[in-house]
């Protein structure tokens, strides 16, 4: 009896924190329209706000994003090298496209979504439920100033943007790791290389994985601002919404890829 | 003037406000006591319009709070000043951003002329020259007196202090106490001063209200209250754990 009344608690909790989700998906959403509109209409906005944004979450993620990108590359031209040479008896030519392809397509837009979620995801999370325990949201209200908007608005727009820019960087370091291991190891030369790759990589790939990470960049930015607005319980909170917001924007991103995937190859 | 009428608010299953009734006149400081976690912050934050009650309604000079669109309440927001307990300073802001945060926000005022306003407002509560330190650089009673300077800086109609002096020594305690009367006497501000400490409550009140379970139990003026012949308020302002008010 008991293990039925758990487990329809647990329920009614997921269906109570879906709901309280949706509602802050409609804020947030209705927030940002309001503040393109107001764009439209010459308004004075928070630019400053969203410029620090992406700041944060673009400039600043660069290093890491890139670094992940290159080794990444590198280690996927390794694996690629070796099976083509000592496996398949060295069909090397092939070695641009077997790197291209899986890093274009999957490695470079997942990649990037799941390393900015370890670093901005768990900071906005982190910042927001900061502000959420010590009253700061409730100071931003006292003053006239929709806590959404201020704090919401501006890293949903940031992660939206930065996103696809980042993986569009870790595509070229990705590319170019791959280059350097594939010269090293088998000896193939720059124009084997790159002028293997227009051969299989269509623009609908680049479509594809860049337009997944517009998506990955709204699931990061949801998830965290929403785990953020609804902390509670000080500093143990704070640290319990940091990890949700990775945990759940991670898990998101993966299980969104596949869907993302099938849909985007309906149409491109 | 600030009308509470028959505010119910429940958190979960607990039914912390059930029917709370309060009238505050224009240019008074109403101080509302009671227990810890007996309701009084979360009447204030309705009150402030950070929290929706269930039930009931507040009007501000005669308009109900719940009629106004979003619009009219932001308006609204800037007539009202708000201490929090712990201040809620915004910790990536300065002191002097943080005075200003509405003014930069709602008015043009140039860069010169915000720094003027903001060493204005922290003179009034006793700081000069700290303009360009972190809230983090700051002790506990500075902290207050900079989140008072910010809740006077859009010289506010109404002033809500959320605890003014818990957490302070008993000077910096009375300093406040002393601030709380200065603004009053300088903005003619309604002020609602939300405490457990009798001695700024005496000090500060122009009439009080005692809150118990969920509803207000008494109101008067500070001489009023002490001639009480309730076993509630009389237990309340004796500070005595026997009574009829248990503890939470």
């Amino acid at each position: 009896m008991s293990f039925f009344k758990s487990l329809l608690d647990t329920w009614n909790e997921f269906v109570d924190e879906t709901g309280r989700l949706w509602l802050f998906v409609r804020e947030l959403l209705e927030a940002s329209l309001r503040f393109i509109n107001d764009m439209i209409r010459g308004k004075r906005l928070d630019w400053p706000l969203v410029v620090e944004q992406f700041e944060a979450i673009g400039a600043r993620s660069v290093p890491v994003v890139l670094t992940t990108a290159l080794f990444t590359g590198m280690v996927l031209a390794l694996q690629a090298s070796l099976t083509l040479e000592v496996k398949l008896k060295g069909v090397t030519q092939f070695i641009g496209r077997t790197v291209a392809l899986p890093f274009v397509r999957e490695l470079g837009p997942v990649l990037t979504g799941l390393i900015v979620t370890g670093r901005i995801g768990s900071a906005i999370a982190a910042e927001i439920g900061t502000m959420a325990v010590t009253e700061q949201v409730d100071a931003l209200r006292t003053l006239a100033t929709p806590p959404m908007r201020y704090l919401g608005v501006p890293r949903f727009f940031a992660c939206l943007l930065m996103l696809p820019l980042l993986t569009a960087m870790a595509n070229i370091v990705g590319l170019l790791g791959g280059f350097i291991v594939a010269r090293g190891v088998i000896g193939v030369s720059a124009a084997q290389y790159f002028g293997d790759i227009p051969e299989m990589l269509t623009v609908g790939d680049l479509t594809s994985g860049l337009g997944k990470t517009v998506f990955f960049g709204g699931i990061i930015a949801i998830i965290s601002c929403y785990q953020g607005f609804a902390t509670t319980g000080g500093a143990e909170g704070v640290g319990r919404a940091t990890t949700n917001a990775v945990v759940v924007s991670s898990i998101l991103i993966l299980v969104s890829d596949y869907f993302l995937t099938a849909l985007f190859a309906l149409f491109v | 003037m600030i009308q509470v009428q028959d505010i119910h608010k429940s958190f979960g299953s607990l039914q912390v406000l059930r029917g709370a009734d309060l009238t505050i006149q224009s240019g008074e400081t109403m101080v509302i006591l009671g227990q810890s976690g007996g309701g009084k912050s979360v009447l204030l934050k309705i009150i402030a319009g950070l929290l929706s009650q269930d039930q009931g309604s507040v009007s501000i000079d005669g308009r109900k709070r719940d009629d106004m669109n979003e619009e009219e309440g932001l308006q609204l927001a800037l007539r009202f000043g708000f201490l929090f307990q712990g201040a809620a300073l915004f910790d990536s802001l300065t002191v002097g951003q943080n005075v200003t945060f509405a003014l930069r926000r709602f008015t043009s005022s140039s860069p010169s002329q915000l720094r003027d306003i903001a060493e204005e407002r922290l003179s009034w509560v006793g700081l000069r020259g700290i303009q360009d330190k972190k809230p983090a650089e700051l002790s506990g009673g500075m902290r207050k007196r900079v989140g008072l300077a910010r809740a006077v800086a859009t010289d506010p109609a109404f002033i809500l202090y959320d605890e003014p002096t818990t957490g302070l020594d008993p000077i910096s305690a009375d300093a406040i106490n002393d601030l709380i009367l200065s603004l009053k006497a300088r903005l003619k501000v309604t002020s609602i001063v939300v405490t457990h400490d009798m001695t700024s409550a005496y000090k500060v009140a122009d009439r009080m209200a005692l809150l118990f379970e969920g509803r207000i139990h008494e109101t008067g003026t500070p001489a009023q209250i002490q001639a009480s012949s309730s076993p509630v308020t009389q237990q309340f302002i004796h500070g005595r754990a026997e009574g009829p008010i248990k503890f939470l």
